[in-house]
């Protein structure tokens, strides 16, 4: 079995609870004390932090955020939870903005600097990468926190990142190969197109020992063929700007097993517990069993310029019982390959898309509806076909030119690129709810 | 050494850098209630005779008498010394009945406390609370000198005290023998001079 801290990897259940406790509570004293967004957020509410002593006074006390509350309060006070001319702010790092509600603002300080790559590390490590390997990474920095995020990652973990996100993917694969990495990072969509087309030019790359996958879920068979193809494990990292890193990953076992029948199922993410806590709650607040599926919630356990205390990530995840993976590690566990939304947003090419926005672009007039599919298309590329409907009596030369100002302005305002077709009204089906209007048949959900 | 790295400049920040990457190490060993980028300030060691202390602590071991005076509030005549890895010691002789006169008379002097500095006293005293110690006297009053005391209970045996506060820097003109003769005291946690009718 792979260690990354002997330290962390040797504490018992109960060491580690109460290292998680101690430090929950020491969180949510210090942001009440010190983050101005949090004394903003706690002076609506009666928190009396100095009364906090255990996880459960935590949970049953002290009030959930949401991004919402978090743009609000940059509104209120504009720059964030620090100000960003502060002196000790070393970073800003943004989201991306795609919901169309705002940018987050994440200020850095130092200390968050030198700890941004030590989650990550674990989950390199855990798979079996060794200091002096080289990782592919393939997604794009085109956002603020991605770029030092991968870097410290590897520095973390002593790998030398290898630089995929510009070329071609026949480059990609040329530098797989050249550079002899042990690792790639990507999603699984861009997973599975450099296989379709490692396949078709016949390439194996012997060295590979690991795929991290990253931000959006698939499926088990998909996964299983994968790690075959390739002969290497499929891992899975979660995090996001909000946890500085990834909050859990999978170990060596992988993000996929097989069962004694023969069939692959989805294996276990293992909670990085001693940097963040997380919760999985139901919409009531309360926290689901073992078993059952909730959204996340997050408190991250270091100190930070920006803290975040039992912030609600709108990711979805099937928690299991601590320790339930067969590396023996006393950890919290979740199901690997499901984590969703609990909003309609989709994932496409690793852009946050919420159909808001997109109804936001897409709805004036003459448009009266449209529906949207996000689909693998036969060189493996994730595509985004988007069907439009103008109003009955539309002249045709009047709107001529609309569908590629339409899809120009989808590009700028959410991100990604779509194909537009126009169709007769009364061939558009009919559905109740928005969130219908979006399809995803990608390849890699196969369950 | 802090002349060279102040508060900016490459040497600071590297010196930033390299206590944030001892935060995470110390964390990542399981440290969890650690004062993040303290530093021990000094040792205080009570003693009946100051001038002879005065004598083995500067003379013979080489300190450099950097501030002192008395300390009405605490009823204690006190000398500083520094030496050149940065260490000092304060030696505290009493001069009224308290706890320094009740420490000497019970104990017979000796090492009465140690003194961090921290850059963040409430950062401090959270950890100290997820840690389980008990913090006692914290004193808030002064913007410019905030401290609090762990209580021997919970370290063992030793007395800490913790201070959020500017370093204070040599004195000009401070000497032993002005400090034993009643010249300077401390005031806003600063020695100044007596302004004693007579000296006026």
């Amino acid at each position: 079995m792979a260690v990354a801290n002997p330290v962390v990897e040797g504490m018992d259940e109960a060491e580690l609870l109460g290292f998680v406790s101690r430090a929950a509570v020491a969180a949510v004293r210090r942001a009440a004390a010190t983050s101005p967004l949090y004394r903003w957020f706690y002076a609506r509410s009666d928190l009396r932090p100095e009364r906090l002593s255990t996880l459960d006074d935590v949970r049953r006390h002290v009030p959930m955020v949401t991004k919402r509350d978090l743009l609000d309060y940059q509104e209120t006070l504009p720059g964030g939870g620090a100000t960003p001319a502060d002196s000790y702010v070393r970073q800003l790092h943004l989201t991306s903005g795609t919901s169309g509600a705002g940018r987050e603002i994440y200020p850095r300080d130092a200390r968050d600097l030198a700890g941004l790559g030590i989650p990550g590390a674990y989950e390199y490590l855990w798979a079996g990468l060794v200091p002096g390997d080289r990782l592919m990474l393939t997604i794009p920095y085109s956002q603020t926190m991605a770029g030092p995020y991968f870097q410290e990652t590897c520095a973390a973990a002593g790998l030398v990142p290898i630089n995929g996100f510009s070329g071609s993917t026949a480059e990609r694969l040329h530098d797989l190969e050249r550079f002899a990495c042990a690792g790639i990072s990507a999603t699984p969509s861009y997973v599975h197109r450099l296989t379709l087309e490692a396949r078709e030019a016949g390439l194996r790359l012997p060295e590979l020992k690991a795929i991290f996958l990253s931000g959006e879920p698939y499926g088990a068979a998909w996964a299983h063929e994968t790690a075959a193809f390739w002969g290497a494990t499929v891992c899975e990292g979660w995090g996001a700007t909000q946890t500085l890193g990834v909050a859990m990953c999978t170990c060596e076992r992988g993000a996929v097993t097989v069962d004694g029948d023969g069939g692959p199922r989805h294996g276990v993410l293992h909670g990085l517990d001693h940097r963040c806590w997380i919760e999985v709650l139901h919409p009531d607040g309360s926290p689901v069993a073992p078993g059952e599926a909730g959204e996340i919630v997050v408190t991250g356990l270091r100190p930070s310029a920006q803290p975040v205390i039992r912030f609600r990530m709108a990711d979805r995840v099937r928690l299991l019982e601590p320790g339930s993976c067969d590396c023996g590690r006393r950890t919290s566990c979740y199901a690997a390959g499901t984590i969703g939304r609990v909003d309609d947003m989709l994932k496409i090419r690793g852009m946050n898309v919420w159909p808001d926005a997109m109804d936001a672009v897409l709805l004036r007039s003459p448009v009266v509806d449209y529906r949207g599919r996000v689909h693998t298309d036969e060189r493996g590329r994730e595509a985004v076909d988007v069907t439009i409907a103008f109003e009955p009596g539309t002249p045709p030369e009047s709107v001529a030119g609309l569908p590629a100002r339409l899809a120009a302005d989808v590009r700028r305002a959410v991100g990604v690129s779509v194909d537009i077709t126009v169709v007769e009204p009364e061939r558009m089906p009919v559905e109740q709810f928005k969130s219908r209007r979006w399809t995803d048949e990608r390849a890699v959900r196969d369950d | 050494m802090r002349d060279l790295v102040g508060d900016g400049g490459v040497l600071g920040i590297l010196g930033e850098r390299i206590a944030a990457l001892l935060g995470e190490f110390a964390w990542e060993i399981g440290m969890d209630s650690i004062v993040e980028g303290s530093r021990l300030d000094h040792v205080g060691i009570v003693v009946r005779d100051l001038r002879a202390a005065a004598t083995l602590y500067g003379d013979l071991l080489g300190g450099t008498l950097v501030s002192g005076g008395v300390h009405e509030g605490m009823g204690v005549r006190s000398l500083h010394f520094a030496y050149g890895s940065g260490s000092k010691v304060e030696l505290l002789q009493p001069v009224r009945p308290g706890p320094i006169e009740r420490f000497l008379e019970s104990r017979g002097g000796g090492p009465h406390h140690l003194t961090y500095f921290t850059p963040d006293l409430t950062a401090s005293l959270d950890g100290f609370a997820g840690g389980g110690l008990s913090v006692v006297d914290v004193d808030r009053s002064a913007p410019e000198w905030q401290e609090a005391y762990l209580s021997p209970r919970g370290t063992q045996g030793c007395l800490i005290q913790i201070v959020e506060g500017p370093d204070v820097d040599p004195v000009p003109g401070l000497t032993v023998d002005s400090v034993l003769n009643g010249e300077w005291e401390w005031r806003d946690h600063r020695p100044r001079r007596v302004m004693s009718e007579a000296r006026r």
